[in-house]
């Protein structure tokens, strides 16, 4: 607010003195309290507002500073009014500003209140005193302080101001009346009391006191105009006494009937009426003593003529007083329109005057911040301009009004600013007078409440955003479905965040973000922006999400173009949370741009946490709804089932055993069952019976041996056991028997306990039956086959499927059942150089239809050679199978090896029995071709055949495996041995000979021995032939040395014959050896020196 | 024979009465004896090394069957005369077909079927 400013020459022109009713009618109008002050602070004047507000009578000339009864700073401590603003003001000359006080009433209500002290100048520049306005700031503060509302009480009552002394002469003058009139009586007390007339009657009022304190007469009352003292007070007389108690009127008024309680201890007594020279008793002088017969007449005299005196100075002082106050209101009324001035100059309010033709007259600075329009700019304009559309009725309401005399207070409304915004206000008319009382114009005071009503808006949407929350609890609260809690919560979002419009969105099964409810959102968009989240599933205390404006935010050009298409400028996103999990969000639409603020934000949080606790209550509450509903409909089946399977039973041609108990002491059947043991329907069908209940006509066998009850299967599974495949027979006592496979399989209720065990069979004696019997054809033929190593084969010639009998997959070392059942699969295993062959033999057999017999070799896995010979014939095609080709097959290989081997030896004998015919033909030659005596060369040959056919004969005898060199050396040379002069010795270490040695060494061992009987040592009697023989293991080679002694002396033979031939070439050629033959003259000596293959012996 | 004449037969017989015939024969006839060889490896080896004209072949050398030589001949373009007690059936198919002779064979039986074979190449 300024500071006070010159005032407009118009206004100041209108403003006479104190005394205009312009003035007065100006300032009552003031809805403002308004009080001025003297340059020392005692208050001069104040306006009906002023006293309204501080809900008292301002003592005029006597209160001082401050028209309030009491004053306190904000933070309620009490401050002192010579310390109050206003009196700053005027100790330091200046407008003090900036304060915000608290005006206590003296009933205890408080109002709030900014004091505008300004201070007073003369023309000359003297500070003459200071006007104050107070600006009640209650409803904004009210407003404000709603929330925090700390209630403040009264803290007494009953306390009273202090009265303050005037500094009029008139005190002085009576303090020495009392003081002197005091010590001239000689009284010990003196008192000088006003006369008062008031509702409480006629009293007087204590003023002056001498010889007592004050406090002696606080308890004590006024002397009243009672029976003792009323010739005091109607000015009569004097009331003299020695005793006052002894007085004749006194103790004959109520109440005391005599002095109080506690009064001064009076008991002589003067009491004296001070009468002015109008003959008004202005008051009485009383004097007293604590002793009797004090006063006497003299003392009478004197002080009547103190009250004479003091009487007349009274009057002095009075009249003195008046004057001065006469002076002091035309000074006042001089002040009083500069007050009025710098108040209407200083007002926030804007203070406009106008005519009764609505036409405006004055306009200060208030009213032009307030509308826009400077004073220049609006006096002599209509005051409607100021009207805006739908208000134009009101200005005649309020001329018709003024017009009557009658005020308009605080009527709120609105009006229009230069600049056409409009503005909320308050506005108070009062009607203008002049000085013949007449309505003349009127005075508007208008106050911005903008700021009020913007306080109040805020408040009721405070109020608004806190009732749609308690709505919220309490609908959530009471909701049933978690359609109700949607709705709830949309409506509280809605007019808790002051947005148009919302929704809900939950993630769904796969962690997609999809809309659950919302208001106000088009399907279109719903499509567009599912899915869409700021967030997954996974996110931690997330925070929520503000967009002030769209156009401004960070998004996609595609989320923004859809979010903008829809309406939306603004929005926010808030996470819903359950047990710590992020389940969705809520969110708020704005069709404008919109700034969250801390309430709102707080608010979003708040129902947030309701609705996810919601949903999460709702989702419980639905999933236990659905669990007894699936245990209902579960329960519902399961009695279904149960019939149902009571009925399958029955009626199932599969005889049923079923116990309920886990000892199995009661099993029951299906009818199979009993129609199966030849049991009537109910009878106890269990071993595990007592003896009596028992089935006693059968037994059960199972693997050729009787079953006791324990090892039965509904026994078995009774104990919790799955027996599955278990075959039993059972033999009833007329001989018959029937064989049942089946399986039985534990009950147990749903908790898992054992309640018994059920099983099912099926009669398999038929199938048992035939089974055996072709078992039984099967073993014969398996035997037979596997007898002859043999195997049996089929060829499905319209299948192409080829069937392997086990034993045929042995005999292809094929494992059981791995034969791949194809014909490729059978020739694979042919032998390439048999493949043709058996091809050929199959074609012939299909052409024909005659037998087929094919001998083939196959070639194993591990490459060993098997010879087989298949036979087959043709099977018709009969029902259901095509024409086939079945038959056996037999590995003949041991035949086959056993063939092989005939034909080799036969080989080899032929080849053996023509290569020894080819040596005896070689032989002849050399013995008939090399001796011209053809009777000698005969008998050589005849002998060298013999030798031959002796070696042979063992060869024979060893079955060809070899001869010893020392049978054959005394094969040869047994003719010539004689026994007497021991001519033959041989020596050396046992040693086999294989055939070939054998042979050749023989017909060495020949030659040798017939040339030593014809030309050597064995010719004479003392010749003696001496053959040794040693093997070295080494270097595998036999020396043979054959020596002769003691015969003819021996020369070199002139012509080779067979024997050196056969020696020398032979043996070489043959064995490979080395043969050296030495012809000394005590005897020939031949040296045989051969590889020798096998050790010795 | 004067066809015969420095004609070079390779002959192998591990029995040596019977090569010592063979030779006889051959040298008798006119022609030059190579060998005799007695075993395989031997009388491959020396196949390799000498000129021949003709083969005279023993089927059975101590137990090894001189069929790889055979092969090698056959390849050289050598004509071959089987000596041996082996009958056809007891031959390896392919050898079946060659010129064979049966021990024991005669002295003119074995020039016969030398010189036919000679005429035939």
């Amino acid at each position: 607010m300024s500071s006070a400013e010159v005032l407009p020459k118009s206004l100041e022109s209108k403003i006479g003195t104190l005394d205009s009713p312009d003035f007065r009618a100006v300032l009552d109008a003031l809805p403002m309290p308004v009080y001025a002050t003297d340059r020392e602070g005692i208050i001069t004047y104040f306006n009906q507002a002023a006293a309204d507000f501080a809900g008292r009578e301002p003592s005029l000339g006597k209160d001082r500073w401050c028209i309030s009864w009491e004053l306190r700073r904000t933070d309620g401590s009490i401050l002192p009014h010579d310390q109050c603003p206003m009196a700053q003001t005027l100790k330091e000359g200046r407008a003090i500003r900036g304060y915000e006080l608290v005006v206590v009433r003296p009933n205890g209500t408080m109002i709030p209140v900014v004091p505008y002290p300004t201070p007073i100048f003369d023309k000359s520049g003297t500070l003459t005193g200071a006007i104050n306005l107070l600006v009640d700031i209650s409803e904004r503060k009210g407003s404000e302080t709603i929330l925090r509302t700390k209630t403040e009480r009264l803290e007494a009552l009953g306390r009273t101001a202090k009265a303050l002394s005037s500094d009029l002469d008139l005190e002085h003058i009576v303090q020495t009346v009392t003081d002197s009139a005091t010590k001239l009586s000689g009284a010990k007390y003196g008192a000088f009391f006003y006369r008062v007339t008031d509702e409480a009657g006629e009293h007087f009022q204590l003023y002056t006191l001498s010889g007592a304190p004050r406090a002696a007469f606080d308890r004590l009352g006024l002397p009243r105009n009672t029976a003792l003292f009323s010739a005091t007070f109607r000015g009569d007389g004097v009331v003299r006494s020695d005793d006052i108690c002894k007085h004749p009127r006194y103790g004959l008024s109520e109440p005391h009937l005599g002095m109080p309680p506690d009064h001064l201890p009076i008991v002589s007594c003067l009491a004296v009426p001070v009468v002015s020279r109008s003959g008004d008793v202005l008051g009485g002088l009383f004097l007293g003593h604590d002793e009797p017969g004090v006063f006497s007449k003299e003392s009478e005299d004197i002080v009547e003529a103190i009250a004479a005196h003091a009487a007349i100075a009274i009057d002095n002082a009075h009249l003195l007083l008046a004057s001065q106050r006469e002076a002091e209101s035309h000074r006042r009324a001089e002040q009083d329109s500069r007050y009025l001035a710098a108040i209407i100059e200083s007002s926030d309010d804007a203070i406009v005057s106008k005519d009764l033709n609505s036409i405006i007259t004055s306009w200060n600075n208030g009213a032009e911040r307030l509308f826009g329009y400077t004073a220049d700019e609006v006096i002599g304009k209509p005051i409607t301009i100021l009207i805006p559309p739908g208000h134009e009725n009101e200005e005649p309401h309020i001329l018709e009004r003024i017009r009557n005399g009658a005020r308009v207070d605080h009527y709120e409304t609105k009006r229009r600013r230069k600049d056409g915004s409009l503005v909320d206000i308050s506005l108070t008319v009062s009607p203008v007078r002049d000085a013949t009382g007449r309505v003349i114009g009127a005075s508007k005071i208008a106050r911005n409440i903008t700021e009020r009503k913007q306080a109040e808006e805020t408040m009721a949407k405070r109020l608004r955003e806190q009732a749609s929350l308690y709505q919220l609890t309490e609908k959530l609260h009471r909701a049933k479905g978690i359609e109700e809690v949607y709705d709830a919560a949309l409506d509280a979002i809605r007019a808790a965040l002051n947005c148009s419009r919302a929704s809900i969105l939950l993630f769904d099964q796969s962690d997609r973000m999809r809309f659950v409810a919302w208001r106000g959102l088009s399907d279109h968009y719903r499509r567009a922006v599912e899915g869409h989240s700021p967030w997954t599933p996974e996110a931690q205390d997330p925070d929520p999400i503000f967009v002030e404006d769209v156009t401004r935010a960070e998004l996609s050009d595609e989320l923004r173009a859809t979010i903008a298409s829809e309406g939306i400028a603004a929005l926010g996103f808030i996470p819903l949370i359950t047990e710590g999990r992020l389940v969705g969000k809520f969110m708020a639409y704005y069709d404008k741009p919109h700034v969250f603020v801390e309430t709102e934000i707080s608010l979003a949080l708040t129902i947030a946490r309701q609705l996810g606790f919601s949903i999460q209550r709702i989702r419980a509450e639905r999933a236990r709804q659905l669990a007894e509903e699936q245990l209902r409909r579960n329960e519902a089946n399961e009695r279904a089932r149960a019939a149902e399977l009571q009925a399958i039973m029955e009626a199932v041609p599969t005889p049923i055993w079923l116990t309920r108990t886990s000892d199995c002491r009661v099993i029951d059947g299906n009818k199979s069952a009993y129609d199966l043991l030849h049991l009537p329907p109910d009878s106890n069908l269990s071993f595990s019976a007592p003896p009596d209940e028992q089935p006693s006509h059968f037994r059960i066998f199972s693997g050729g041996r009787m079953l006791s009850p324990d090892e039965m299967p509904v026994q078995r599974a009774a104990r919790g056991e799955e027996v599955e495949n278990f075959e039993e027979e059972i033999r009833f006592d007329d001989g018959t028997s029937r064989h049942l496979l089946g399986n039985a399989t534990p009950l147990r209720n749903p908790l898992g306990e054992q309640t018994g065990a059920v099983a099912a069979f099926v009669d398999i004696t038929e199938r048992k039956q035939a089974e055996e019997a072709l078992l039984e054809s099967e073993r014969r033929l398996k035997m037979a086959l596997d007898a002859g190593r043999m195997g049996a084969w089929e060829w499905n010639l319209q299948t192409g499927r080829v069937i392997w009998s086990p034993g045929l997959e042995k005999l292809h070392r094929v494992k059981p059942g791995a034969f791949e059942g194809t014909f490729a699969a059978f020739k694979r295993d042919i032998h390439p150089a048999d493949l043709a062959a058996v091809e050929r033999a199959i074609e012939e057999a299909l052409e024909t239809r005659e037998d087929y017999h094919v001998a083939y070799r196959i070639r194993l896995a591990d490459g060993t050679i098997r010879w087989m010979e298949a036979f087959g014939r043709f099977s018709p095609a009969d029902s259901g199978t095509g024409e086939r080709l079945a038959g056996i097959c037999m590995d003949i290989t041991e035949r086959k090896e056993a063939e092989a081997q005939r034909d080799l030896l036969v080989a080899e004998l032929s080849h053996r029995v023509k290569n020894t015919l080819a040596t005896v033909n070689s032989i002849a030659r050399q013995s008939f071709s090399t001796n011209p005596d053809a009777h000698d060369a005969q008998r050589s040959f005849d002998a060298r055949i013999r030798a031959l056919a002796q070696t042979h004969t063992r060869l024979a005898e060893s079955r060809w495996s070899g001869v010893s060199l020392q049978t054959i050396l005394s094969d040869e040379l047994a003719p010539y041995r004689n026994e007497n002069v021991d001519n033959i010795s041989l020596d050396g270490p046992p040693t086999t000979l294989p055939p070939k040695h054998a042979l050749t060494l023989g017909m060495a061992a020949h030659e040798l021995a017939t040339n030593a009987a014809k030309h050597g040592a064995l010719s004479e009697k003392a010749g003696r032939v001496t053959v040794d023989w040693d093997v070295d293991p080494t270097e595998k080679r036999l020396r043979i040395r054959w020596s002769e002694t003691g015969g003819p002396s021996v020369s070199a033979p002139t012509r080779n014959g067979f024997g050196r031939l056969l020696l020398e070439r032979v043996l070489a050629s043959d064995l490979g050896g080395d043969v050296r033959l030495e012809f000394a003259s005590q005897g020939l000596t031949c040296t045989i020196n051969v590889p020798y293959p096998g050790g010795s012996e | 024979m004067t066809e015969a004449e420095g004609c070079r037969v390779f002959v192998v017989e591990d029995e040596f009465l019977v090569a010592l015939q063979i030779e006889d024969d051959l040298i008798a006839a006119g022609y030059v004896v190579v060998g005799p060889f007695t075993t395989l490896q031997g009388s491959i080896d020396a196949s390799r090394e000498q000129n021949f004209e003709i083969a005279t072949l023993d089927l059975n050398l101590r137990g090894e069957f001189v069929y790889p030589l055979v092969d090698e001949l056959l390849a050289r373009g050598v004509p071959v005369l089987l000596l041996t007690g082996y009958t056809a059936s007891d031959l390896p198919e392919r050898f079946r077909a060659l010129p064979r002779l049966a021990k024991p064979f005669n002295g003119p039986e074995l020039i016969r079927k030398v010189e036919s074979l000679l005429a035939a190449k």
